[in-house]
């Protein structure tokens, strides 16, 4: 206890330790070293390959129960599984996730679910039987990125998943407006006759059903204000007539038009033809001719013939 | 030579306690026992609390009054003791000062930190409720990085406490436990202690404050 220390000897001291702990943390990182060996060109970049099983099959059940907390955004546990990259690189433990044996990812998602320990936490979505066995085979060929799904015969198929499109309500609700009010005032005068044509269109189908014997061309023209907006009009064993011809010429949304059953006559029926998005005309047999048919059949708008009058 | 009291008890108990308390606090969280790194925390609390009013109300080393210097002065001891050209013997150093004012402002970070922390798992701190969990769940970050700070700065104290004890030959670690050092000659200020009964006073209003925040 006598002999004492100079500073130099100290601080060189102090130095090498200082460093030792900065390379135990470094080497902590994964991730760090990783960055520098592919910055230098020492290594190719960590990643899954497009086609892989990870990419294909793993990658979304960590998406669906792990990245809420596993992800750039929080990595609890210092743990990322967003990617085949981040997920090599583990989390606090350092554990090597890519091996099978004494595996903490697997050990942890096997857990009972109400322990402490068990991932995804008690109380989130959890993980299915045959998701989980899914995982361990996929880690029982040694957890790799390239491995794509022909080297997994046993695994079984990936189950379809339809998707549906988000719906823009607000884009609907906009769209809809400007006909809102005309389309209100003339379902007033006519229930049950007139409605939009899905939950999510703003385009009107209009369905004589319950007006057939009132409907005559003068009605046809009562709707002519929402001309621009109508699609369908089924105007079945109604009274409109040829004169109506030219109202519906001026309907660029018109796609089905019915009308079986009433007063048109085969004379100006292939005017029809002029319009743009016009898919299916129903008619009554009697009305059609052979020259109808073949222009109809020209333009690839369906014609139904009805046997009826 | 002549055996002089440099610290009271109360700063002697505070520094210990701090110890083992920030080694629970680290111990409890990466064991996953957040329920125990929660009290850890608390008991945290009720100390830093008490040490900031001792620093006003205590004995004259622990006073904030005694070991606050000038910035400029705490640099030019620092490089003088380096050089050993200077000796401070009674209670903290110009620069030892400074670094208690900032392990006390990291630590109180780490403490409020803590409170507005959640942990995702259905525990949050006893303040979280107050901000947006997006806010908590940031705080909580910064807790994890605020502790890596807290760390590098306890790294910085041990090497200057072992520096004064290897190289300086001065044992402060044997002060700080027995509150003693043995000077060539009386101080020339008289150093005043702080009776019992303000210590324990203090202690109870700040463990008071910590127990009131732990209680919903
Ligand atoms: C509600 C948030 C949450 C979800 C969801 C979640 N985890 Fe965790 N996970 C945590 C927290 C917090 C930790 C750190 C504390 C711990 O280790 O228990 C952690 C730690 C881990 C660890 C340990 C990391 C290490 O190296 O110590 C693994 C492995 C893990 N999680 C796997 C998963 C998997 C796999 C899923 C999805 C099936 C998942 N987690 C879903 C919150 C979550
Ligand atoms: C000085 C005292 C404290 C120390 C040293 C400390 C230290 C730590 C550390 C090292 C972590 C791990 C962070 C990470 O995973 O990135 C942590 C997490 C946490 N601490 Fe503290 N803490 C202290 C005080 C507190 C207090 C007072 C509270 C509140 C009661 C608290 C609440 C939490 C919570 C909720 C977490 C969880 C974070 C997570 O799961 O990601 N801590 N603390």
């Amino acid at each position: 206890m006598t002999k004492t220390i100079s500073p130099k000897g100290y601080f060189l001291v102090v130095t090498g330790l200082s460093i030792v702990w900065l390379v135990l943390y470094i080497q902590a990182q994964p991730s760090w070293t990783q960055n520098i060996k592919e910055t230098l060109g020492l290594s190719a970049p960590l990643q899954a390959t497009d086609d892989s099983f990870y990419n294909s099959r793993i990658d979304p059940i960590f998406e669906k129960y792990c990245t809420a907390c596993h992800d750039g955004n929080k990595d609890k546990g210092q743990l990322r599984l967003d990617s085949y990259r981040h997920f090599t690189f583990s989390g606090r433990s350092e554990a090597d996730l890519r091996v099978a044996d004494n595996n903490l990812l697997l050990e942890r998602m096997r857990l009972p679910e109400t322990d402490r320990l068990a991932m995804p936490p008690f109380g989130r979505e959890r993980h299915t039987e045959s998701e989980l066995a899914l995982i361990e085979l996929w880690l029982s060929k040694g957890g790799s990125g390239e491995l794509t799904e022909d080297d997994f015969p046993e695994a079984p198929a990936k189950a379809k998943v339809i998707k549906f499109a988000d719906i823009d309500w607000q884009k609907i609700e906009k769209d809809r407006a400007a006909y809102a009010k005309t389309l209100k005032d003339i379902q007033q005068r006519y229930p049950h006759v007139l409605h939009y044509q899905a939950r999510t269109s703003n385009l009107v189908v209009i369905e004589s059903f319950s007006i057939t014997q009132q409907l005559t061309d003068k009605t046809v023209s009562e709707f002519m204000p929402l001309a621009p907006v109508l699609t369908e009009l089924h105007f079945a064993n109604s009274l409109v007539s040829d004169n109506s011809i030219d109202k519906f010429l001026t309907m660029p949304n018109l796609t089905v038009i019915n009308l079986s059953g009433t007063q048109i006559t085969s004379s100006r029926l292939v005017e029809l033809l002029d319009l743009e998005n016009l898919q299916t005309v129903i008619v009554s047999k009697s009305i059609l001719t052979d020259e109808i048919r073949a222009a109809f059949k020209q333009r690839d708008v369906r014609l139904v013939s009805v046997n009826k009058g | 030579m002549k055996k002089i009291k440099i610290w009271d008890s109360p700063t002697r108990l505070f520094h210990w306690a701090l110890v083992i308390n920030i080694i629970a606090a680290w111990y409890t969280i990466e064991n996953r026992l957040i329920e125990l790194h929660e009290i850890a925390g608390h008991t945290l609390i009720a100390l830093l609390v008490f040490r900031v009013c001792w620093g006003f109300v205590g004995s004259t080393t622990a006073r904030f009054s005694h070991f606050i210097t000038h910035p400029i002065s705490a640099l030019q001891y620092l490089v003088k003791s380096l050089k050993l050209k200077v000796h401070h013997k009674i209670g903290h150093n110009p620069a030892g000062g400074w670094m208690i004012v900032i392990m006390m402002l990291v630590i109180g970070f780490q403490l409020i930190s803590g409170l507005l922390a959640n942990n995702d798992l259905g525990f949050s701190g006893a303040l979280s409720d107050y901000v947006s969990k997006a806010t908590s769940d940031r705080l909580t970050q910064l807790h994890g990085l605020n502790f890596d700070l807290l760390v590098a700065i306890i790294w910085v104290h041990l090497v200057a406490v072992f520096f004064y004890v290897l190289v300086k030959r001065d044992n402060l670690v044997k002060a700080m436990i027995t509150g003693f050092k043995i000077l060539e000659r009386q101080p020339a200020f008289r150093l005043r202690f702080a009776s019992m009964y303000l210590a324990v006073s203090v202690f109870l209003l700040s463990a008071g404050l910590s127990a009131y925040l732990y209680y919903p």
